[in-house]
């Protein structure tokens, strides 16, 4: 780096109207800066952010041959940027410009003029002392692979996947399952249109397995994240399916053959039966069989191969193995999703031990035309149609003993739906809901809600159910209505459960791949909770659905679509500039102990096992400098704000100017930090 | 007219100062601040430089936890701060002129309320006189304490004898069969019986190994350099020792592939520290000596912290006195820095000349093994002036210790 010694400094006193001038005396400002050697200039004006000032900045700069330029104005948070540009429209490197913040934390918070105005000199020494300890920076510059990773392949992924790939970058989609679909394949139908979510998804899952930049790695998971924006390298797993992808015409033969048949089928919540050699549901996509080798007679004991027999191409393979490929992508989007909250441990449900007490997404299945039951809603004890059906929301949500603290913002809705599709395909049948409040803001959603209540008579009780009791072929509820305040005992046949959503499993391994974080309930955090909702913490890493939290299907495409725009937005750059206040290693002091390794929340600093000294990598690096401070010999620093830089503040703060001259003359030399210190 | 300098994270507590400032909300001028990008960044150094040039009072600000700009940063600073400030606690600065804060950016209220009452609580303490501007030589030490250390103990010699033997016969082994280029082992020397490391390279010098209770230095350290010679390195590992070869070797200091690791008993030699040593483990040694391993010494553990708690229990005064009446007698010898087996910077970021320099020193020399000292007692035996250095090391152990139990 190359070292400039700046001498000239010009220091830039701003009145902002009478918002410092009123409280500061800046003439005297501009008086008592002088007596410092290095201030060859110093001028006061009303609006130094206004054309005028920024100029009249930049011809001092010309004029009285300026290294560097101090501002005594507002907040940097607020100005910085504007005269880091003028400076450098004046020839100047933009770091060599200091701000002294005398309005925001100065003039608008002290009422005495004097001290106000003494505290604004201090401030300006402070700035200059700062700016003469300042080195030329330059944003460094790294290259952009421009391919897209999404994980996830349910409608958050399709989503994401098809947006990127419809700007021209070419985008690798991976899915843990054999089809993509994830849980709106499920799904029946969906709220507030009741239209049926196959006839919506479907198309997507179809266009983003065809589309010519989209490729689709099914049954695959993700197994190492490393490099940064612009540059991640992903190894992915791609389980065997021991059917040859190319081979197979998806005529579904070997299903048919396959002996092994009674395995609950994921798909159907087990509510339906699937061989060894399946696939997950009719539209899956791709159409291609998997082999459960866990499951499989010819993988157990080597003896069947009747898939194999029938198979006419020939595809299946069971010589085949796991395939470990390697993506380089310029950028990631998260879209994991979620899973629903296992009911076991509300045993007062009995979800156990009666049949007849399903989860919301099992009620989605038997209500579906393809599912097990080819849409009608039987019993699962007795096969019978049910004549009033319960519903009970919160299991696990906005519980904060046993389940989760959230609202999982989509079971009002999505009861609200079932109630009406139950009365819809049953209209003598009697549906009630227990409630603790029914949440329904969104488009056309409250108008739904009451629609099930008031053109459909669905009863809904504020209240929770204590205890469900099976007698004979009834379930006998122990419920309390919290608005007529009393117990209330009755009856039902089906009892459905609004278990709570919660991420995915594996969420937190793959966000420690990341390096991303997760909130407390393990859902991925955001970067910022208003202002960057659909990125995370981590440069390049992008959230889509559910995986953020609980989210509806459009609000699940809003981000999804949000998300891919984030990422085009960081594909299209020719080149990515870095911040170029990073870590930087003093190499001849550094002894490679790896202490300041540790405490890096980005992996940015590694040790070089070759010269035994840790480095930085650049485009990693976001400049917090918790390494600078946990180096115990000064070998890191900060550029920007350097170990130098901040002793020479704290200096100028400290040292009162009053007592400077008496005071005994302090000796400095050049000390481990790795800079004079000397004022 | 006190002075406080104000470290604020460029995320949060410096918007939330801009923001007392939007909303007009008035705190005392002694207030200055200094921005950082992230709390974290705000070392040890910069807090000590800070008092040294004057400040009466420091507060470091950041993000409340879980909402850090970078994440994690201001664990650390948490993590620093409250040794950093527990240290400064112990050696007899007031504990109200230092502060840490979570301020967010919205929080322009508490910003304001913060630092006036901050500036409240550090000007009814005064100016600060104890590691500050003032140097002020003609300490007051009527208050002097005197510590309550255990009562030297008696090590257990027949351990060492027992053990001496077998050490010789592995180290002839090793050496016989080329396995090894030299032996690192305690051997007396001209000012027997105080027996200092020695490296052993012929088999016929062995009967100068010695193994007794005044085989005080701590092995780890000169395998820093033994291992860089070419060669492997047999060394004898006490717990203490293996402790610190374990925490060299992780940073990286130790060639771990040229040191063929000898754990030993250890009979507990003439150290104050030996006497509450609790370590009877080996970590990381190849190989053991199955003699009294798992026997522990006459030490007694539970009285660790007896000293801390007991200059814990006198006022600031007391222990400022108790430090000043140590520390001024302080030579800058370096014998601390240079016996300390964690204390290994190519350069120490204490060299050069600073104010304060010997206090400094030594908070620097201590703050920088929080969470590495393995209590070895090595800087407290070396120091020629006698200056109770270890009681600083531990007193960074029972703050993490603390921390880490909460």
């Amino acid at each position: 780096m190359t070292r400039v010694i700046i001498k000239r400094i010009g220091v830039f006193v701003c009145h902002c109207g009478s918002n410092i001038k009123a409280t500061v005396d800046t003439a005297a400002v501009v008086d008592a800066i002088q007596s410092d050697a290095s201030v060859v200039h110093a001028a006061e004006y009303p609006y130094f952010c206004a054309e005028g000032g920024q100029q009249s900045i930049i011809n001092a700069v010309h004029a009285h041959a300026l290294d560097a330029v101090v501002v005594c104005a507002c907040s940097p948070r607020m100005h910085e940027a504007t005269f880091r540009k003028a400076a450098t429209r004046a020839g100047l490197n933009p770091y060599f410009v200091e701000i002294a913040n005398i309005r925001e934390q100065n003039s608008w918070v002290h009422k005495n003029k004097e001290a106000a105005t003494q505290k604004a000199v201090q401030l300006a020494r402070a700035a200059i002392a700062k700016v003469k300890r300042a080195v030329p920076l330059f944003p460094g510059e790294s290259a952009v692979t421009k391919r897209a990773l999404v994980i996830g392949g349910g409608i958050a992924g399709i989503q994401s996947a098809l947006d990127i790939a419809e700007a021209g970058f070419e985008v690798v989609l991976v899915e843990r399952t054999p089809s993509i679909g994830g849980k709106m394949a499920q799904l029946d139908k969906t709220f507030p249109t009741l239209d049926c979510a196959a006839c919506i998804l479907t198309p997507k899952m179809v266009e983003a397995a065809t589309h010519e930049h989209i490729v689709l790695h099914t049954y695959t998971e993700v197994e190492k994240v490393a490099g940064y924006v612009g540059n991640f390298s992903v190894t992915l797993r791609k389980r065997a399916r021991n059917v040859d992808m190319q081979k197979c015409t998806g005529c579904g033969d070997c299903y048919a053959a396959c002996p092994v048949k009674r395995i609950p089928n994921e798909f159907e919540c087990g509510l339906s039966n699937r061989a060894a050699i399946y696939v997950p549901f009719a539209q899956a996509v791709p159409n291609v069989p998997v082999i459960d080798r866990e499951r499989c007679a010819y993988f157990r004991s080597g003896k069947c191969g009747r898939c194999a027999e029938v198979c006419q191409p020939g595809a299946v393979n069971f010589t085949q193995e796991d395939e470990i490929l390697t993506i380089e992508c310029g950028i990631i989007v998260v879209a994991t999703g979620y899973q629903l909250l296992s009911p076991d441990m509300f045993g007062e449900l009995s979800y156990h031990d009666s049949a007849d007490v399903i989860t919301s997404l099992e009620l989605e299945r038997f209500m579906n035309a393809a599912g097990p039951t080819g849409g009608k809603l039987l019993r699962p004890s007795d096969k019978q149609v049910p004549r009033r059906v319960t519903f009970v929301q919160c299991v696990g949500s906005r519980d904060t003993t046993r389940g989760k603290p959230y609202c999982s913002k989509i079971c009002c809705m999505y009861t609200a739906k079932h109630a009406i599709a139950i009365k819809e395909k049953y209209p003598d049948s009697d549906v009630e809901i227990f409630y603790i409040d029914v949440r329904t803001p969104g488009k056309n959603f409250d108008e739904f809600y009451r629609r099930a209540v008031e053109a459909y008579g669905v009863r809904y009780i504020k209240g929770q159910i204590g205890k469900v009791v099976t007698t004979g072929d009834k379930l006998h509820l122990q419920a309390v209505d919290m608005l007529e305040g009393r117990r209330y005992n009755t009856t039902t046949d089906l009892l459905v459960l609004a278990t709570a959503i919660e991420p995915a499993r594996g969420a937190k391994t793959l966000a420690q791949m990341l390096n991303t974080a997760t909130d407390t309930n393990g859902f991925f955090s955001e970067a910022h909770p208003k202002l960057r909702p659909v990125e995370s913490a981590t440069a390049g890493v992008f959230l889509s659905g559910a995986c953020h939290g609980p989210k509806d299907i459009p609000e699940t495409v809003a981000q999804a679509s949000a998300a891919a725009a984030k990422a085009i937005g960081v594909l299209v750059k020719p080149k990515l500039v870095t911040n170029p206040c990073i870590a930087q290693v003093n190499e001849t002091q550094c002894n490679g102990c790896t202490i300041c390794n540790a405490v890096c929340p980005y992996l940015a600093l590694s040790r070089d096992g070759e010269r035994g000294c840790t480095t930085v990598n650049a485009a990693l690096c976001q400049g917090c400098g918790g390494c600078a401070a946990a180096c115990p010999s000064g070998a890191v620093d900060l550029l920007g704000f350097s170990h130098a830089q901040i002793h020479a503040e704290v200096d100028a703060l400290c040292l009162q100017p009053t007592t400077h001259a008496n005071a005994a003359p302090i000796k400095h030399t050049n000390n481990a930090h790795g800079g004079t210190t000397d004022d | 007219m006190i002075n406080i300098v104000a470290f604020c994270c460029n995320w949060c507590s410096y918007a939330g100062a801009d923001l007392a400032g939007t909303t007009r909300l008035e705190y005392p001028p002694e207030v200055k601040i200094i921005r950082v990008p992230c709390s974290c960044r705000v070392d040890e150094q910069a807090v000590l430089r800070a008092f040294a040039r004057g400040a009466d009072g420091v507060i470091v600000c950041g993000c409340h936890p879980g909402d850090c700009h970078y994440s994690t940063g201001n664990v650390h600073t948490q993590q620093h701060m409250h040794t950093l400030f527990g240290l400064l606690e112990f050696m007899g600065m007031e504990r109200q002129r230092m502060r840490l804060e979570w301020i967010s950016a919205a929080e322009g209220a508490k910003f304001a309320a913060t630092m006036r009452e901050f500036v409240a609580q550090v000007a009814a303490l005064g100016k600060n006189t104890r590691y500050g501007a003032t140097l002020d030589s003609a300490y007051d030490n009527t208050h002097a304490i005197k510590l309550n250390s255990a009562t030297i103990k008696e090590a257990n010699h027949a351990v060492h004898e027992q053990i001496l033997p077998h050490m010789r016969a592995r180290a002839e082994e090793k050496l016989t069969s080329g396995a090894v280029a030299r032996v690192l082992a305690w051997g007396s020397g001209a000012f027997d019986p105080s027996p200092a490391p020695m490296l052993f390279t012929d088999t016929k010098t062995l009967a100068r190994m010695a193994y007794n209770p005044f085989c005080a230095a701590n092995h780890s350290k000169y395998l820093i350099e033994a291992s860089r010679e070419s060669g492997r390195t047999l060394v004898f590992l006490r717990p203490c020792d293996a402790h610190n070869f374990a925490r060299l070797v992780t940073e990286n200091q130790i060639r771990r592939d040229a040191v063929c690791a000898v754990g030993i008993a250890c009979g507990g030699c003439l150290l104050e520290t030996c006497h509450t040593c609790a370590k009877i483990d080996h970590p990381m040694v190849d190989e053991t000596i199955d003699i009294a391993l798992t026997d522990r010494t006459a030490a007694n553990p539970d009285a660790r912290f007896a000293d801390i708690e007991h200059l814990d229990g006198e006022t600031p005064d007391a222990r400022y006195a108790f430090w000043q009446a140590h520390l001024t007698r302080c030579i800058r010898c370096n014998a601390c820095r240079n016996a300390c087996p964690t204390c290994h910077c190519k350069t120490c970021i204490r060299d050069g000349s600073h104010p304060m320099e010997h206090l400094h020193f030594h908070i620097t020399r201590a703050f920088h093994q929080a969470g590495r000292c393995t209590d070895c007692g090595q800087c407290g035996r070396v120091c020629p002036q006698r200056i109770p250095l270890h009681l600083l090391n531990r007193k960074h152990i029972q703050i993490t210790e603390e921390e880490a139990a909460t």
